[in-house]
């Protein structure tokens, strides 16, 4: 275990640039978002969490897939833009990193998608510890956070003037040997303090969800009229699946560039859409009750059916926070779990 | 490395034939540098890119094994399959799969096989027709009941009055419009089979069609005595990825694009969000 200096911070990352596009929380006004580089505005000391996720790291709003080049009389040559570019993201907050465990399942598990293989492959994650909850934060509930103990090269937690670091893979360890000499050994005081943080954080959560109990109410809730209830208030913005860790749904389409070239995109999508689940004959999924249910069932039910238990929801709040139909979904779901 | 399973691969077209209004079957060659499919099962499908337009997911029609040639019938409904319908023989698209889980062939030896299709619907069901007939001694009488909303739009006309003409086949076939020329039955091909019963006793039934004839024929089978299990269909889901991933095609924690697009009664019943 190592400590760096929080004014030290910004050479490493500044070192890591070398070889790596560095990610980091900036602070944007009022809000906290993730984006390059940049001292100045490097959000050093963050609380609570950066308003979107840090999934975009791995896998982006919006990518180009393939190049179609039409030659003509038949021939059309493609090309890959599998991505090669390496990236360290420092400052991931703990229900991001369980978030990414829950992408890693979905888009590694045969068959492998090339895309997110190769941007995990070349994506340092650099964590962060909470040490101040949010009151929208429930990550305790699924043993997210407020801590990471997987899921990252290195860890931060934030003491005082210090951070103490921890590695979490090779990578991360060698990295930590070969910047050596920003970092200092860290002492028993630093440990013992990290781990008043981390005792004081746990037991500072407003927001519960009790995991087991909704579990079991979801084996007879689907016909519940809680659905159609709540998606009354839905405004089918969409932002509760934008913002989500765990989100992954994606659509892809052709877009054309000139005469002969076309490109093949993904973009995020949102079970939410009216148009998500819409063909010739009908739309499988026609009110938004059914649609609510299934991001629901999708997170809580289905996920871990497909992928060993693995829930679609680290926590993280945001979806309660930026909801434009101000939809408590931690209410909601108590509610089923608890009786109305 | 890991390959690229969104890459399509580039297959000639080699004939185009108009199947009804609206319809079109493409025979098309194994992708270029491959001496044949790979290997499929009936019901299972491809990802066909239209060059420039976009991709859409389609049944396999041909019968099953790993020919040179295999066949996609398509009804016009959109950008994709209506600009595949502009291509002529010589054009080539883009080709991903066989996906999907298709017929379960090892479940239907010996028993008695009963087919209901509506439109475009029979594409599907004539891979597995074709295969049934093509090891016809090991399994039971064959009913095919087929309907469309007119006669212009029954599809595969030949197949039909070629499996007619083969032994302990029976083939009905009804629309809901007649033209002058129909002296056929005339009515959905639901009502049709209601009205003159079926002994569900050691049968497999198999449907496919729009999704409100599945629905309706699912509930007249099991009226009729059919256990779910036995009843098999295949279903319609918007697909943008066929592989399990983008999360379009879900039905409850089923992905259709690759634990179905097949599924039995049962199952659906089972996945609540099917039927
Ligand atoms: C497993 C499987 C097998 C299939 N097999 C076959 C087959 O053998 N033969 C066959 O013909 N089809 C088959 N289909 C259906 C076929 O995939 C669709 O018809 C095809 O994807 C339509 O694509 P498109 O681009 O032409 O239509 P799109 O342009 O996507 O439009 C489809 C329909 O939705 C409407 N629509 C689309 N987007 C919007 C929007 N934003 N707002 C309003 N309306 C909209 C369109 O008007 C149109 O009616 C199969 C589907 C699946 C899932
Ligand atoms: S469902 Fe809401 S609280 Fe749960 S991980 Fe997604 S955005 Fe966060
Ligand atoms: S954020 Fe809220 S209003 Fe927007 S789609 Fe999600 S539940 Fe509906
Ligand atoms: S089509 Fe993408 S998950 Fe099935």
């Amino acid at each position: 275990m190592k400590t760096i200096a929080k004014t030290k911070l910004i050479a490493f990352l500044e070192a890591l640039s070398d070889d790596y596009r560095v990610v980091v929380p900036l602070q944007q006004g009022t809000e906290v978002e993730m984006g390059e580089l940049d001292g100045g505005r490097l959000a050093v000391g963050y609380r609570g969490k950066t308003r979107f996720s840090a999934k975009e790291c791995l896998f982006p709003e919006s990518e180009v897939m393939l190049t179609f080049d039409n030659r003509g009389a038949g021939a059309v040559e493609t090309t890959e833009h599998t991505p090669a570019e390496k990236t360290a993201v420092w400052g991931v907050r703990p229900c991001d990193l369980a978030g990414m465990a829950t992408l890693d399942a979905v888009f590694l598990s045969p068959p492998v998608d090339t895309y997110y293989y190769a941007r995990r492959a070349n994506t340092l994650l650099l964590g962060l510890n909470c040490h101040e909850v949010g009151t929208s934060c429930f990550c305790r509930s699924f043993a997210a956070g407020p801590f990471a103990s997987s899921g990252f090269d290195m860890i931060f937690t934030d003491v005082a003037e210090r951070f103490l670091v921890e590695s979490g893979s090779e990578v991360g360890a060698r990295l930590l040997e070969q910047h050596g000499e920003l970092f200092a050994e860290a002492g028993e005081a630093d440990r013992q303090e990290a781990e008043s943080l981390r005792l004081a954080a746990e037991t500072a959560f407003t927001t519960t969800l009790d995991v087991p109990a909704l579990l079991v109410a979801l084996q007879e809730a689907f016909d519940d009229g809680v659905w159609e209830e709540q998606a009354k208030k839905c405004t089918l913005c969409g932002t509760c699946c934008i913002v989500c860790p765990t989100c992954h749904c994606f659509n892809v389409e052709d877009v054309r560039k000139t005469r002969k070239l076309f490109q093949r995109v993904r973009y995020w999508d949102s079970c939410q859409f009216t148009g998500f689940t819409r063909m010739a004959a009908e739309n499988s999924r026609s009110t938004q009750g059914e649609r609510w249910r299934q991001k629901i069932y999708d997170k809580f039910v289905y996920l871990p059916a497909v992928y060993d238990g693995l829930l679609g929801c680290t926590g993280c709040g945001r979806c309660l926070d930026l909801c434009q139909g101000n939809i408590n979904i931690v209410q909601v779901l108590e509610k089923v779990s608890h009786g109305h | 490395m890991v390959t690229n399973v969104y890459l399509p691969r580039p297959s000639r077209i080699v004939s185009v034939r108009e199947e009804a209004q609206g319809i079109k079957t493409f025979t098309v060659r194994a992708p270029e540098g491959e001496p044949s499919w790979p290997r499929f099962a009936p019901g299972q499908f491809l990802e066909v890119t239209v060059f420039g337009v976009g991709e859409a997911p389609f049944s396999i029609t041909s019968a099953p094994g790993s020919p040179g040639e295999l066949e996609l019938t398509v009804a016009a409904v959109g950008e994709v399959t209506e600009e595949l319908h502009a291509l002529a023989a010589g054009d080539v698209i883009g080709v991903r799969g066989p996906y999907g889980r298709g017929f379960p062939i090892g479940d239907m030896k010996g028993r008695r096989l009963l087919f209901v299709a509506g439109g475009i619907g029979l594409a599907p069901l004539r891979s597995l027709i074709g295969h049934v007939i093509s090891e016809r001694d090991d399994y039971g009488e064959i009913s095919i009941y087929y309907g469309a909303r007119n006669p212009s739009l029954l599809c595969f006309c030949e197949d039909l009055t070629a499996w007619e003409s083969a032994p302990h086949i029976q083939v009905r076939v009804t629309v809901d419009s007649p033209d002058a020329a129909w002296q056929g039955p005339v009515g959905t091909v639901t009502s049709l089979l209601a009205k003159e019963g079926y002994e569900a006793g050691g049968a497999t039934a198999f449907v496919c069609g729009p999704p409100v004839m599945i629905r309706h024929t699912l509930r007249v089978l099991l009226e009729m005595g059919f256990a779910p299990k036995d009843v098999i269909t295949t279903l319609e889901r918007r697909m943008e990825c066929g592989v399990g991933k983008c999360g379009h095609c879900t039905v409850g924690k089923a992905r259709v694009c690759v634990d179905g697009p097949v599924f039995s009664c049962a199952e659906l019943l089972d996945l609540k969000e099917g039927l």
